[in-house]
């Protein structure tokens, strides 16, 4: 099973690095455009880390990829606050707004409505200071 | 560093982003860009995203930013979305709110007699 380890710092330059890097591998067993979504899904769930775990303090994002000829699984782990949150099931209060509402636009809050829309599962758990979200995108065969 | 560059054309102004990414890093900056543009009077505004390939949903929350501080006064178009680009306003139904154009010029023509 092939698996790669990624690091970086917890800071929106290294997001960039992470998205870019994991949507290259990913184009490897998905789709250009499932892969080009799944970059998505995983700059929101770093941005997610950068602004409410690291809040802004330093500290290291790692993503682990493993590929099966089912699933690509990408872990990203954290050692700051834990989402107390982390809704399991897809939120799509994200998307009740009046679009011809112009006060109702929502300007964020999509992060997790795209993490859920985008992959077959997402999980989150907490344990020992160590954050861990799963994103688990299905091969299609 | 300018992000946006601004170009008059017939009764519009023509706001292409530069960057290959409106994510997180830059959203703030986009946003402070655009309050310039609009601070100075500009109402009909296209903004082109052809140069773009990456947008998350800190960069099409600083759109939305923008089109609020134009308010009902104005317009703001959006052009030249690619595919990928595409995806985002599609799930986030985007699409919806903003008027979406292939090109800078469909969106320029589209404006004219305003």
């Amino acid at each position: 099973m092939p698996f790669v380890h990624l690091s970086g710092n917890g800071d929106f330059d290294h997001v960039r690095l992470l998205g870019v890097a994991v949507r290259a591998i990913a184009e490897t067993a998905l789709a250009p455009s499932d892969a080009a979504q799944l970059e998505i899904a995983v700059v929101e769930a770093c941005n997610n880390i950068v602004e409410h775990a690291y809040a802004n303090t330093k500290g290291i994002i790692t993503v682990d990829i493993f590929l099966t000829d089912q699933k690509f699984v990408v872990n990203l782990r954290d050692t700051g606050k834990a989402m107390v949150d982390a809704h399991q099931i897809k939120d799509s209060t994200a998307l009740d707004f009046d679009i011809d509402n112009l006060d109702d636009l929502p300007e964020g809050g999509f992060g997790m409505f795209l993490m859920d829309t985008i992959v077959d599962e997402r999980k989150y758990f907490s344990e020992n200071g160590i954050n861990t979200l799963t994103l688990t995108k299905y091969i299609q065969p | 560093m300018a992000i946006l560059t601004t170009e008059n054309r017939a009764n519009a102004t023509l706001v292409t982003m530069t960057e290959k990414r409106l994510d997180a890093k830059i959203a703030v900056a986009f946003k402070e860009e655009m309050a310039a543009i609009i601070n100075a009077g500009a109402t009909l505004l296209v903004l082109d995203l052809s140069n773009v390939g990456f947008v998350d949903s800190s960069g099409l929350g600083a759109i939305v930013t923008s089109l609020k501080l134009l308010g009902r006064k104005g317009d703001l178009l959006i052009a030249g979305v690619k595919s990928d680009v595409m995806t985002m306003f599609t799930l986030t139904r985007m699409d919806r709110v903003f008027q979406l154009f292939p090109t800078a010029d469909d969106a320029v023509k589209s404006l004219e007699g305003k």
